[in-house]
Order: C-alpha cells, then structure tokens, then sequence
C-alpha cells in the first residue's frame, strides 16, 4: 500500500511505485495557439525526471500539441504561436538563444507511423549523430549504431543485415529503429506520440517492454489513445480535453479514483 | 452516455442485492425460528443457503468476466472488486444462518433447549436484531451509495460484540450449575457466536460498500475498529 502524494489516503495502487521526484520539464500557463483558435490554454505540469508519463484524452483535446511544444515541433508550423513557460532543467527552452535542433538532440521524438529514413538501417542511426557531430571515425560511428540498435531492443534482429534499407523491417522493428534512431544522440527526454498505434498486440508489447527499460535513464512521456498501455507504463497520467489539463495523478489513482468527473466519464468509455 | 454493455456491469449489482436479500430473508428467518421453535423454518433455511451458494458462483464468475473483457476503470473496477469480496460475506451470512438452523433442528430433535421462554437464549434474539438491521442497512447503502449509512452499519457492531460476549459469559455461569444442559449450552454459545460473524460480514459489507462509493479503504485505517482491536473476546 502506498499514499497517494496528493492526499494522505491510502489507495490500492497497482502500478509500480514512482521513485524519482524530480523535475525534469516544468510548463507554466502555457498556451498554443493555431491562427486565431486556441488549442491549449494554460497548462502548467511538473514532469519528473527517470518516470513515465502519460498524456490521454479524446481525439482534438490537444495532448499532441503540448507534446510537440515540448521540444518545440510546432515552430515547424507556420500559424503556431506558443506563450508561457517551458523550462527544461530549469532552462526555458522558448529562450531565442537555445538552438531548437541542439534541442531537439536533447529532447527526441518518436511518432506515432515509423518514418525511418529511405536508407539503410545503419545510416538511419548514423545520420543524427553525423549531422551532430557526435562522432568521425567510422569505429565510432560502429559503436554509437550498435550501442543505439541494442538499447532498443533490436540489435539482435538486425545485426546480420545492417546495410539494407530500414524500411523494409517489419513495422514493429521500424518502430524500435525509430526509437533507436532518437537514442543515437543521447537525449535526455524521450516524447514518443502513440508510438504504438500502427503495431501488431506483440510488437506493441516489445516497445512497452522498452519504454519499461529506458525510463531508468530517460524521461519519457507518452500521447497514447489506449487506457491500458497508459496503465501498463506510465507512472504518472494526465488527462486533457479541449485544450484544459483536466487531471494529472499518478496512473493508479486516476484510473482507481479519479478526482474530476471528466477524467472518471472519459476513462470509463461514459463520454459524449 | 450509457455504454453498451452497461447491462453488464448492472446484471452484477441486481445479483448482489439479490443474494443479499436472500442472506436477509435467512437472518429474518432466524430470528423467527428463535421465536416460532419451528423445524420448518430450520429446513427452509439451510435449503435457501444452496440459492445464496449458487448466486455466489454466477456473481464472482459475471465478475471475472467483465474484468477480462470490459477493462474496467475508476468506480467500475471499484464494483468489482467490492462484487467478489461482498459475496463473499453474504455467502458466509448462508453458512452461519444456516449452521444455526442446524444447531436449533439438534436442539429440537433432542428436546434439550433449555426452557421454551426467549429469556433461556439471553442476548441471542436482541444480537440477531441488531445484526439484521445492520446487514439490511448495509445493503441499502449499496443501493443508495450511501456512505454515512455505512459507518453508522460499522459502528453498532460494537453493540453485537458486547451481547456475544455477555452471552458466552452468561452460558458459561449456568454450565457449572446446569450440568446435564451442557451440550444445548455449547450449541447456544455457538449460535451466538455466528449471530456476531453475521453482524461481522454486515460490517465488512459496509466497509466495501464505503470503497466502492469513494475509494476510501476502511479496513485497517483505524475507522471502524476490530474485535480484536477492541480486545473483545469469544
């Protein structure tokens, strides 16, 4: 039995404890706008560092947008416009002096269809430490391949055959290049938007399984649409709906008790 | 929004509350047969136990179901859970009512229960009251998700206690006198004995029914204590 951090009642809580409080990204009242409509409206959420958090809500209620504020993707949008405060270890990351690709490094992103690049798999991997200048020698490049391919689980599947194209992988072990990809640069953060939408129940299990081992080093948050993935990996579960964050608790309390009752109507298939 | 399965998860509630009203109608028949002294009541009762035994099967297994199933989340998997714990206690509420019918038909069969006047049961028949109430109570603030309906269930157990505990003592005193009444003596103390794990599992529904509503956990919060919390013994 544990406490929930925000009360002193007991709850039976199911899923593994939440061991690290620290922060490591802090939003405050951040807004996004696309053109004149609002898509999120003053969010503020503490995300902790070596946890898992998730991000659910209907279709349209902006959990995607606010990821993608988190390694700022929407400046790739033209009408996007994002106002508050986004500190990443203390730094606003919105600072006109931090380089979003340098960011970017830091903060990695996996989507929710496998895009590996139209070449071979050991370019794939090699191609953002090259163009971050990670590595020169091709023994260095070797090292960085094989240590991200392992990492993510695939090493073993690919080894034999790391000059054919990515894109011919099944999609479950594009979907781990793609996360082996984002390791390559050593990020810190890891936003991974419903990364297991488009896989098969056994490939999804093996990126759940994944994201279970690299939150021991890496901050992860996760946009799903599934209840279950969210109560499987997460540590911690937000949930929004029309551009509000509604409810954020550890991921036991908000599908056991959750405060709102949109969280409870959402959660429980009772919406609309 | 109702979902299309909520007839479901509805199936499971009807259920309990209709197993609970059997483990009602068995505790009200009880304490008739303390009353009326009569064997057809004692039949009744432990044939009516095989319904609330059958229902116990449907509802724990309609349970297993909807978790595999549906998922459940929030106060739906909280239904659950309270589901296969709470059949748990009225099937028990069956056993002890039943036991009691079976002890009283002994008691008739050998002609032993020791006068025809209520008073020779001491607090039997006021515990059987007061555990009944508690256990119909418990069972509304199912229905009517209730909350403060269940600490008042939780609270008067205290009352069934205390008689069971008078009880054993007052049988205890007339077996060094009454010698030859020993055996009804035992089967007395027994009964009352199950009269207060009546009144225990009408506690524990009340309990659940508290998780169910809130999400509150009773048990072992200091809300509501034990028996052996309380040092009550027998």
């Amino acid at each position: 039995m544990v406490t929930d951090s925000s009360s002193t009642q007991p709850i039976r809580e199911t899923a593994r404890p939440v061991h690290q409080e620290r922060t490591k990204i802090s939003t405050h009242e951040v807004d996004v706008f696309y053109g004149a409509a609002q898509a999120i409206r003053k969010v503020s959420i503490d995300l902790y560092e070596k946890a898992v958090t998730a991000f659910i809500g209907p279709s349209g209620c902006g959990k995607s947008t606010f990821l993608r504020c988190l390694n700022r993707m929407n400046d790739t949008i033209d009408v996007a416009r994002v106002e508050g405060t986004i500190l990443l270890d203390g730094q606003d990351i919105y600072d006109p002096k931090v380089d979003p690709v340098q960011l970017r490094a830091r903060v990695g992103m996996v989507f929710q269809k496998p895009n590996p690049f139209p070449k071979s798999i050991y370019d794939n991997i090699a191609y953002g430490p090259r163009i971050h200048g990670l590595a020169t020698r091709k023994s260095d490049f070797d090292d960085i391949v094989e240590w991200s391919l392992r990492k993510a689980a695939i090493w073993d599947e690919v080894k034999d055959r790391l000059d054919q194209p990515g894109t011919g992988l099944s999609g479950g072990q594009q979907q781990r290049l793609c996360i082996a990809r984002a390791l390559a640069v050593q990020p810190e953060v890891l936003l991974m938007d419903e990364p297991c939408s488009a896989l098969d129940p056994i490939a999804t299990a093996k990126v759940e399984e994944l994201i279970a081992e690299m939150k021991m080093e890496y901050t992860i948050v996760i946009v799903t649409h599934n209840m279950q993935q969210a109560g499987r990996v997460a540590d911690r579960t937000a949930f929004f709906y029309l551009g509000d964050l509604i409810e954020y608790e550890t991921t036991a309390k908000l599908f056991m008790n959750p405060r709102e009752e949109q969280t409870e109507a959402y959660i429980s298939g009772r919406f609309g | 929004m109702e979902r299309y399965y909520e007839a479901e998860l509805k199936g499971i509630q009807q259920d309990i509350i209709l197993m609970a009203e059997k483990a009602i109608f068995n505790t009200r028949r009880v304490l008739e047969l303390f009353e009326k002294r009569d064997r057809d009541i004692c039949r009744q009762i432990i044939a009516e136990d095989e319904e609330i035994d059958q229902l116990e099967l449907k509802i724990d297994q309609a349970a297993v179901q909807y978790m595999t199933l549906y998922q459940p989340v929030s106060v739906d998997v909280r239904l659950i859970a309270m589901a296969i714990k709470t059949t748990h206690d009225i099937e028990r509420i069956g056993d002890e009512a039943s036991s009691i019918a079976k002890r009283m038909l002994r008691l008739f069969e050998r002609d032993e229960l020791p006068g025809d006047n209520r008073s020779e049961m001491l607090g039997i028949p006021e515990a059987t009251s007061i555990a009944l109430a508690m256990l119909k109570d418990a069972v509304d603030a199912f229905i009517e998700k209730d909350v403060a309906k269940c600490h008042s269930v939780v609270d008067r157990d205290a009352e069934v206690d205390s008689l069971n505990h008078e009880n054993f003592e007052g049988f205890l005193e007339r077996l060094t006198s009454e010698r030859d009444n020993a055996e009804a003596l035992m089967e007395l103390v027994l009964i009352s004995k199950s009269i207060e794990r009546i009144a225990d599992h009408a506690k524990n529904i009340a309990r659940e029914v508290v998780y169910y509503v809130t999400g509150e956990e009773l048990r072992h919060s200091g809300k509501g204590p034990s028996r052996s919390e309380r040092g009550v013994q027998g």
